[in-house]
C-alpha cells in the first residue's frame, strides 16, 4: 500500500503525498521538537525536509525506503538547523503537552522534570541519537547509517547521552529523598 | 539502584509524552508549499544513469599487491622502532611524581595517544569497533581498556526487530583488553561486560601498581554489579558481589577502597573477607564517590553528601580521624592527590553562577586555594604526573556541553592548554624522569 502511494508520488501524484505526509508527518514533527527544543525550529527544519522530499522524491530508486530516506531528511535538518542555533543560542521550553496521552500517570508528571533537565544539557547530536534509538525505535546500526556517521560513533554518543541522562534522574532522585539537616 | 528495564521505559515515556506523535496544525500550509514545489526529473539523479559505485566517495585507491606488501613492511618496520624506542626507557616508580608521557584518549570511541600539546595522535585501534576509558598501566607500559564490538546490521537487525534484539547499549558483548601503547599485543582479560547502560555507568579500570592486575566494576545480567579483579594471563583472582563502584588499590595492591551506597569501603584482595565501611559521615541521604589513596596508604579522599551539596573528606584507611576539606556549602566532589601527596585537587561548583573550579588544598586541609580557570564542567579529575597540570573541561557557552578537553596549569591557571576539542576520557602515561 505505501510503496504503491510512493510511487505514485514519484510520478507527481500530490494526493498521494499528501497521504504520505499525513501518515508520517505526527512522529517526526515530535522527533525534531525533541532534538531543537523549539516547536517553532523544529517546524522550519520539518517544513525544509519535507519540501526537499516531494521535489527529490522522484530520484529515489527503491520506495521500499521511503520511510528511512524521509526521516533521514528530517533529522539532518533538525542538525542543520542546530547548528545554525548554535551560533544564536536559545533555550526554548518544550511547549506544553497539548495532546492527552494514553501513558501519562503522577510517575511520568515526577519523570518530566528530571529527564527534561538531563535531556537538555545533551548536545543535539546526542539528543538525535537518544530519539533514533528510543522514539523512532532504530537500532543502532541503521541509526548510525541515517545520522551519516560510523555505529562506533552513534554507539559513543548514546552512551554519553544515557551517562548524562542516567546522572540527572539519580542526582534528583536522591535530592528528592533527601531530608533537611544541618550541614556538617 | 533504579533498573535498567525501568530506565528504558520511563525514558521511553517521557520522550512519548514530551513530544506526543500527532499532526502538525501547519501540514496544510506544508502541503501548499510541496504543491508549489516542481519536483526533480528522476533523470536528475546521478545515481539513475551510473553504476553506484562511480557516484560513492572512493575508499582507498587499488593499489598493486607489490605496493601493499610495500607499506605493510614499512608499517612493521615503523611498530619495531616505536617498540624499541620505548623499550629503551628507563621505568618510573610505581608511586610519587614521574615524567608527563603519553595522553591516551577514547575520542568517537578510538583509542589514540597523543603528546601534552595535543600534537602528534595516533590511532591505535581500529573504527569498526567501540573502545573507550582507557588507563595506563603505573609503569606506562601497557593500556587497559574496555572494547565492544560493532554489530553490523544482519537477518535479525533489520528495521522491524526491535531496539533490545539488536544492536542495543546492554549487550554483554564488551571485554577488558590491555595492549601495547603502539596498539600491538591485545590480550583479552575478562569478557561479557555490559556496555554502559542506563542502570550502571562503566567506571575506568585500575590497575594494580605493580602492573600485574585490574580492578573494575561490572553489571550482571540482573543489573547488579560485581567489583572484579584478574590478572594479566586472565585469569580471575577476585569477584565482589556486592554492587561497589570505584575501586582502587592501596599503594601496596593488597586493599582494595571502593564506594556502595552508605559509604567507602576497604576490602583485602580475598575473596572471602567482608570490606569494612571506613567513612564515618553519616546521619543523612548520601551519595559517595571517590575514593583516592595518599601514597603511604594511610589516608583516603572520597566526597559525599546530596546531590548540590556534596563535601570533600579524608579519613584513616582505619577509618579514624575524618576531617571535612575546606567544606563550604558549595557543592565540592572528584578529589585527586597530586603525585607527590602533598596537595588535594578537588572541583567546586560555584555559589553564583554555578561555574565550577578547581580548589587545591594543602593535605592538612590548609591553604585552599581556588584556581582562576575559565569555566569548567564537571568531569574526572586528574593531575599530570609531574603535579604541574590538572585536566579540566572546559565549557562551551551556552553553558550545555563540553567544548574541550583543558590542562590546567595549577601554578599558573590562566595559561590553560587545549587538549583536545569535544570530550574525551584520557589518561597520562607516567615516564621515567
Amino acid at each position: 500500500m505505501q510503496r504503491e502511494l510512493v510511487e505514485r508520488a514519484q510520478r507527481g501524484d500530490h494526493d498521494a503525498f499528501a497521504t504520505l505526509a499525513g501518515a508520517t508527518i505526527g512522529r517526526l514533527d515530535g522527533a525534531a521538537r525533541l532534538i531543537l527544543r523549539d516547536p517553532e525550529r523544529a517546524k522550519d527544519a520539518v517544513q525544509d525536509a519535507f519540501v526537499r522530499a516531494w521535489r527529490d522524491l522522484p530520484t529515489l530508486r527503491d520506495p521500499d525506503r521511503f520511510d528511512a530516506w524521509l526521516r533521514r531528511l528530517v533529522i539532518h535538518a533538525c542538525l542543520n538547523e542546530a547548528r545554525r542555533l548554535k551560533r544564536r543560542p536559545r533555550e526554548v521550553e518544550l511547549s506544553p503537552i497539548d495532546h492527552p496521552s494514553t501513558i501519562d500517570s503522577e510517575h511520568v508528571v515526577a519523570d518530566r522534570d528530571e529527564i527534561e533537565r538531563g535531556f537538555a544539557r545533551l548536545e543535539p547530536e546526542q539528543r538525535a541519537v537518544v530519539v533514533l534509538h528510543y522514539y523512532l525505535g532504530y537500532p543502532l546500526p541503521e541509526a548510525a547509517a541515517i545520522l551519516g556517521v560510523p555505529t562506533g560513533t552513534a554507539k559513543s554518543r548514546l552512551h554519553r547521552a544515557i551517562q548524562a541522562l542516567r546522572g540527572a534522574v539519580e542526582a534528583d532522585s536522591r535530592l528528592t529523598a533527601a531530608p533537611e539537616v544541618p550541614r556538617p | 539502584m533504579t533498573g535498567q528495564a525501568d530506565f528504558d521505559r520511563r525514558l521511553e515515556g517521557w520522550l512519548e509524552n514530551a513530544a506526543p506523535p500527532a499532526v502538525p496544525d501547519y501540514l496544510d500550509e506544508l502541503l501548499d508549499r510541496t504543491r508549489s514545489t516542481r519536483q526533480r526529473p528522476a533523470w536528475a539523479s546521478l545515481e539513475r544513469w551510473i553504476p553506484m559505485q562511480l557516484t560513492m566517495p572512493r575508499q582507498v585507491a587499488a593499489l598493486p599487491r607489490l605496493a601493499w606488501l610495500l607499506v605493510l613492511a614499512l608499517l612493521i618496520l615503523a611498530l619495531v622502532a616505536v617498540a624499541i624506542s620505548t623499550g629503551r626507557h628507563p621505568l618510573p616508580p610505581p608511586l610519587g611524581p614521574a615524567g608527563n608521557g603519553l595522553i591516551a584518549t577514547d575520542v568517537d570511541a578510538q583509542l589514540s595517544v597523543r603528546g601534552a600539546d595535543g600534537t602528534a595522535m595516533r590511532l591505535l585501534t581500529p573504527n569498526t569497533e567501540v573502545d573507550l576509558l582507557p588507563a595506563w598501566s603505573a609503569d606506562g607500559t601497557r593500556i587497559a581498556f574496555y572494547s565492544f564490538p560493532v554489530r553490523e546490521v544482519g537477518p535479525t537487525c533489520g528495521s522491524a526487530a526491535p531496539p533490545p534484539l539488536c544492536d542495543s547499549p546492554d549487550q554483554p558483548d564488551g571485554s577488558l583488553v590491555v595492549m601495547n601503547p603502539d596498539g600491538s599485543g591485545r590480550r583479552v582479560l575478562a569478557k561479557d561486560i555490559r556496555f554502559a547502560s542506563p542502570s550502571h555507568v562503566l567506571g575506568a579500570p585500575t590497575w594494580s601498581h605493580d602492573g600485574t592486575r585490574l580492578a573494575f566494576s561490572a553489571t550482571n545480567d540482573d543489573a547488579t554489579a560485581d567489583m572484579r579483579v584478574v590478572r594479566l594471563d586472565g585469569t580471575e583472582e577476585f569477584r565482589h558481589a556486592s554492587s561497589g563502584g570505584a575501586p582502587t588499590w592501596s599503594p601496596d595492591d593488597r586493599l582494595l577502597a571502593y564506594t556502595m551506597p552508605d559509604g567507602v569501603y576497604v576490602t583485602p584482595i580475598d575473596p572471602n573477607a567482608t570490606g569494612q565501611r571506613v567513612s564515618q559521615v553519616s546521619g543523612f541521604v548520601l551519595g559517595f564517590g571517590g575514593p583516592a589513596w595518599t601514597f603511604d596508604g594511610k589516608t583516603l579522599a572520597f566526597f559525599a553528601g546530596a546531590p548540590g551539596s556534596n563535601d570533600v573528606y579524608t579519613v584513616g584507611a582505619d577509618g579514624q580521624g575524618e576531617r571535612a576539606m575546606a567544606p563550604t556549602v558549595a557543592d565540592e566532589y572528584n578529589p585527586t592527590w597530586a603525585p607527590d601527596g602533598s596537595r588535594l585537587a578537588f572541583e567546586r561548583v560555584g555559589d553564583a553562577n554555578n561555574d565550577i573550579h578547581f580548589v587545591v588544598v594543602n593535605r592538612d586541609g590548609t591553604g585552599a586555594r581556588a584556581l582562576a580557570t575559565p569555566l569548567l564542567a564537571a568531569g574526572p579529575t586528574s593531575w599530570s604526573p609531574d603535579g604541574r597540570y590538572l585536566v579540566g573541561r572546559l565549557v562551551s557557552a551556552d553553558g550545555s556541553s563540553v567544548q574541550s578537553v583543558l590542562l590546567v596549569d595549577v601554578a599558573s591557571p590562566d595559561r590553560s592548554i587545549t587538549l583536545l576539542n569535544g570530550d574525551a576520557n584520557i589518561s597520562w602515561q607516567r615516564t621515567a624522569n
